[in-house]
């Protein structure tokens, strides 16, 4: 035989001979190691250790029992320890069933969505980033008119890096997309082209291969790229010969020289999957002050605070601002710490639901408490006996405790695998946007606050029934038996529980409302287009067959056309930009009778650079003057423009735009003429847009973007023609991806994604959150009309009339619920302000809201009432007295 | 009168003969009881048993194949033999003249 083959496992080895008394510990592991070696060569080693766990795990359960018999052998009495506490525990709870499974499943319904949360939370927004000394890395960004932070442009880059002396490096990123040409599979890969030094900056160390070097982030000496670790695994197979050779993006081969390690997330761009130099000098004309297409990365020096970092900044912008007046719309920049930034965005929903989750589990708590109370009520007889036969109090309380914790392990247990089981669905329901998803596991740190829960529900579970417990079997009240008259000491605590629990849903209620407004709110906001029956798509032309914009706008047009070509397309175009997809191009515009002191003050506004009739298939709605024509496009000579509603206003006041000159940076000619105003469109979100916006024919641009969406207008259901559409746009060139393929109406409602994730879970946070108020409610009337029955028979006896008895039930609980919605409506006062920033078109005060939350669990408290006081009104005068 | 646990614990040690340690108690227990008992349990009734009297220990030789832990072999006492005995001939008085199936052997 070879037993030396397998060994058991060591951790169950260990525990074993911890717990084992001495005399049998040889006997009994050398046993196990005997049968586990066994079991390994007659069934395979999987099988071994599971029976080998078994084994130990019931060596250690009998072991309480088995130290008392031990020590009886040697004339000991035997003593209690957490063992026999536990194995009290289960007896007991096994034989009421009913109770421990109500109370565990009130605990998992709870801690499931509390765990998963806290496994987003963790990594998304507590745990430092992955790099190195995260906490010194910040943006730098610029202010525009309007004090809100942009991004900046490389000269001013440049200016930081030289004269700002607390930073100890200054980077710069900018976005990036290259279509990979690959015979077996292209694919549209996104990028970043960052200065030489980012990943220095962040201190990352590529995993394979090398950094970039000065040398390369030289104009056109930049054809390297790095590749992060998921593109190494997921296209190249880890091979490590990747690095070295080439590959060919955008019609142009780039030698790979380095594999990013696994750890690394760009907090710039999520999906980044490639790196290449940015390769800018500050003579080049997209280097300029003006052209804000970066973003500024920092290390602040070791010692010094981000106010001083700050403050020097401030100082280096004033000066830019004397030296380059037309350049800068506004004096200062934001030094943001990058943990912060990165995590910015999601912040408020991801706290808003944590603290949901953690409401829902004190309520959840308190019910089981709750339970337990009325349960250590009923279970008086058997502790009143115990403390007679000589238990000492402590004793009591012990005993609880190990109850409790039998419930809240067991409640963890099954919370987790609920938690394990929804987690997934949670972060498949998380926007993208959010940085470090890829991090959501349900880990250590996630099991460790499981496990404080766990310890924390069962001290309070069995700390707060033992108290009262303990007092009434010390008082013989239960031995005494009979004459219970009066309402018993527990029942305030009991009493008290259940207005928490009816404040704290309250509190959810009343969120879930105010999210739920704040979303049909949201969803009812015009954005300024028809989005039933349209589909969006990307559609790309990259390569050396389009290196001229002619190319490119022939592509586009002759897409257009063939989808044109289909049944049930009634219209089809193409735009650089695309409503609430994220895809904005802002520029600064200006008008020839408004001139502008200082042209950086000029109004942004979208750039819809369009071939087809954009605005006819978006159906947005054309004011004044006409639309783009087919004869705009062709005639590169009179440039033309359509303004929104919005821009005209901010430029010209009430005065019509019609026929006035504007300036758009980077188009051919100096001036466009203003032929028509159109309706505002809610360009970056829904909640939150000025809606200026300028359309002007794609061929009147200075180049063709690679890139632009394409949008159908069909007849009906959109959806069916979506194969048709791509059949049509891939038979102009099948060497072209097309990808982003979606409703318009997705697009939309993705842009409220994080507001409708919010709103669900507090929704269902707030129905669990008011079932288990109600079942507070519930019991509490339940046991008081229970322990009251000889007092409302004799009520019955001396009169008092049905209606009389159903009030006085009816009044308890009403009561409770009614010191609970006050409680609850203050809180709200006070809390709801905390969700300001997932509110729209709604106060976080609304007086109705509030007003319907309250009466809303006034109607479910009554419901509760319900049963209770039915049974109160067929209580038995002559029965009750009797017994 | 025995325990029901102890009477088969007992069986199971009288069947084993000279190798009567853990696992063999254990294999016994199963073959013909057709009963898993974990060893925590067969050896917190064996020390039960050892405390009333009715079996006996010696620690045998540290094996390699036991990762150098010595076996712990019973064997019945007298009096052990005799609460066996007992133990069986009450089972069997009680089932004697009952149906087919119910008799004892």
């Amino acid at each position: 035989m070879t037993y030396s083959r397998f060994t058991p496992p060591a951790r169950a080895l260990r525990l074993l001979e911890r717990v084992l008394p001495a005399d049998v510990r040889d006997a009994l592991t050398g046993d196990l190691i005997e049968t586990f070696a066994r079991t390994a060569d007659a069934r395979g080693l999987r099988a071994a250790r599971l029976r080998f766990w078994g084994e130990v795990l019931g060596a250690v359960w009998q072991c309480g029992a088995w130290r008392a018999a031990l020590r009886g052998r040697s004339g000991l009495t035997p003593a209690f320890g957490l063992t026999d506490d536990l194995r009290y525990a289960v007896r007991v709870l096994r034989r009421a069933p009913a109770f421990a499974v109500l109370c565990v499943v009130t605990l998992a319904l709870a801690i499931g969505p509390t765990t998963a949360i806290v496994s987003v939370v963790d990594p998304v927004l507590l745990r430092p980033l992955p790099y190195t000394d995260p906490s010194r890395l910040a943006f730098i960004w610029e202010r525009d008119e309007t004090g809100r932070p942009v991004t900046t442009g490389y000269s001013t880059v440049e200016d930081i890096r030289a004269n700002a002396t607390l930073l100890a490096s200054v980077a710069a990123v900018g976005s990036w997309q290259v279509i990979l040409s690959d015979p077996m599979n292209p694919a549209r890969l996104t990028g970043s082209r960052v200065s030489w030094n980012y990943f220095r900056t962040l201190g990352v160390m590529p995993a394979l291969g090398r950094d970039f070097t000065t040398d390369d982030d030289r104009p056109g000496h930049t054809h390297v790229v790095v590749l992060t670790h998921g593109l190494f695994t997921g296209r190249y197979g880890s091979n490590p010969r990747v690095v070295g050779s080439t590959m060919t993006l955008d019609g142009t081969p780039y030698t790979v020289i380095g594999v990013l390690p696994p750890s690394f997330d760009d907090m710039i761009a999520h999906d980044a999957e490639i790196f290449s130099p940015l390769g800018y000098v500050v003579t080049q004309p997209w280097a300029c002050r003006s052209c804000r297409h970066l973003t500024a990365v920092a290390r602040v020096r070791d010692d010094v605070p981000f106010e001083r970092a700050q403050a020097q900044l401030n100082q280096l912008s004033a000066q830019l601002m004397r030296a380059h007046p037309t350049d800068y719309p506004a004096v200062g920049m934001f030094l943001t710490p990058m943990q912060h930034e990165a995590t910015r965005a999601s912040r408020p929903a991801l706290l808003a639901i944590l603290g949901a989750a953690i409401l829902v589990l004190l309520i959840a708590l308190a019910n089981v408490v709750n339970l337990q109370l009325a349960r250590g009520m009923r279970r008086d007889d058997e502790f009143a006996v115990r403390i007679a036969l000589g238990a000492r109090p402590g004793r009591l309380t012990q005993q609880l405790m190990a109850e409790g914790l039998v419930i809240a392990a067991a409640g963890g247990a099954l919370g987790t695998a609920f938690g394990a089981a929804v987690l997934p669905v949670l972060v498949g329901r998380l926007p993208r946007t959010i940085p470090r998803l890829d991090a959501v596991h349900l880990d250590l740190p996630v099991l460790a606050f499981v496990a404080l829960v766990v310890l924390t529900v069962a001290m309070v579970t069995g700390l707060v029934p033992a108290r009262g417990a303990r007092r009434r079997a010390i008082d013989g009240a239960a031995l005494r038996g009979g004459a219970r008259l009066t309402v018993k000491a527990g029942a305030a605590t009991r009493s008290t529980l259940v207005v928490g629990e009816v404040a704290l849903a309250l509190l959810l209620l009343a969120s879930a409302g105010l999210l739920a407004r704040s979303l049909t709110n949201l969803l009812a906001v015009d954005p300024g287009f028809d989005p039933a029956n349209l589909i969006t798509m990307r559609v790309v032309s990259s390569g050396p067959a389009y290196q001229k914009a002619a190319a490119t706008l022939d592509y586009r047009g002759r897409a257009i056309a063939a989808v044109r070509e289909i049944p049930g397309v009634l219209d089809a175009a193409t735009s650089t930009s695309l409503p609430l997809s994220g895809d904005l191009d802002r520029y600064g515009i200006t008008a020839q009778d408004k001139p502008l002191a200082n042209p950086a003050l000029a109004p942004y506004a979208t750039g819809y650079r369009v071939n087809g009739d954009f605005v006819r298939t978006m159906r947005i709605r054309l004011l004044a003057g006409r639309d783009l024509t087919a004869q705009d496009a062709r005639d590169s000579a009179a440039s033309v423009v359509l303004v929104s509603d919005a821009l005209a206003r901010s430029i010209w006041g009430g005065e019509s735009p019609l026929g006035k000159l504007v300036h758009v940076p980077n188009a051919r000619a100096q001036w466009a003429d203003v032929v028509g105003v159109v309706g505002d469109v809610r360009h970056a979100s829904l909640d939150n847009d000025d809606g200026r916006a300028i359309y002007l024919p794609e061929a009147a641009w200075g180049w063709a973007n690679d890139e632009a969406a394409l949008v159908v207008r069909t007849r009906a259901n959109s959806a069916a023609l979506v194969r048709a559409v791509r059949a049509a746009v891939a038979s102009i060139d099948p060497s072209q991806p097309v990808t982003d393929l979606r409703t318009m109406a997705a697009v939309v409602s993705r842009s409220t994604a994080q507001r409708q994730l919010a709103f669900a879970l507090f929704g269902a946070f707030a129905v669990l959150a008011m079932m288990l108020a109600a079942a507070g409610i519930y019991g509490v009337l339940a046991g008081t009309v229970a322990e009251r029955t000889r007092e409302i028979g004799l009520r019955g006896a001396l009169g008092a009339t049905p209606g009389n008895l159903l009030m006085l039930v009816v009044r308890h609980g009403l009561g409770l619920a009614a010191v609970g919605v006050v409680i609850g409506l203050a809180g709200a006062l006070a809390s709801t302000r905390l969700l300001r920033a997932l509110l729209f078109g709604i106060g976080p005060t609304d007086p109705w809201m509030l007003g319907g939350a309250a009466a809303g669990l006034f109607a479910i408290a009554a419901i509760a009432c319900a049963v209770p006081a039915w049974r109160a009104v067929r209580v038995d005068p002559v029965t009750a007295l009797r017994d | 009168m025995l325990g029901e646990l102890e009477q088969v614990v007992l069986l199971a040690v009288l069947q084993a003969g000279d190798e009567a340690y853990g696992v063999p108690v254990q294999s016994e227990i199963r073959r013909r009881a057709r009963r898993t008992l974990t060893l925590g349990t067969i050896y917190k009734t064996l020390a039960r048993l050892e405390t009333k009297g009715f079996v006996a220990s010696r620690l045998g030789e540290p094996t390699a194949e036991r990762g150098g832990r010595a076996k712990r072999y019973y064997t019945l006492t007298p009096a052990g033999r005799q609460a066996v005995r007992g133990s069986l001939a009450a089972l069997r008085r009680m089932a004697a003249g009952l149906d087919v199936g119910l008799q004892a052997p």
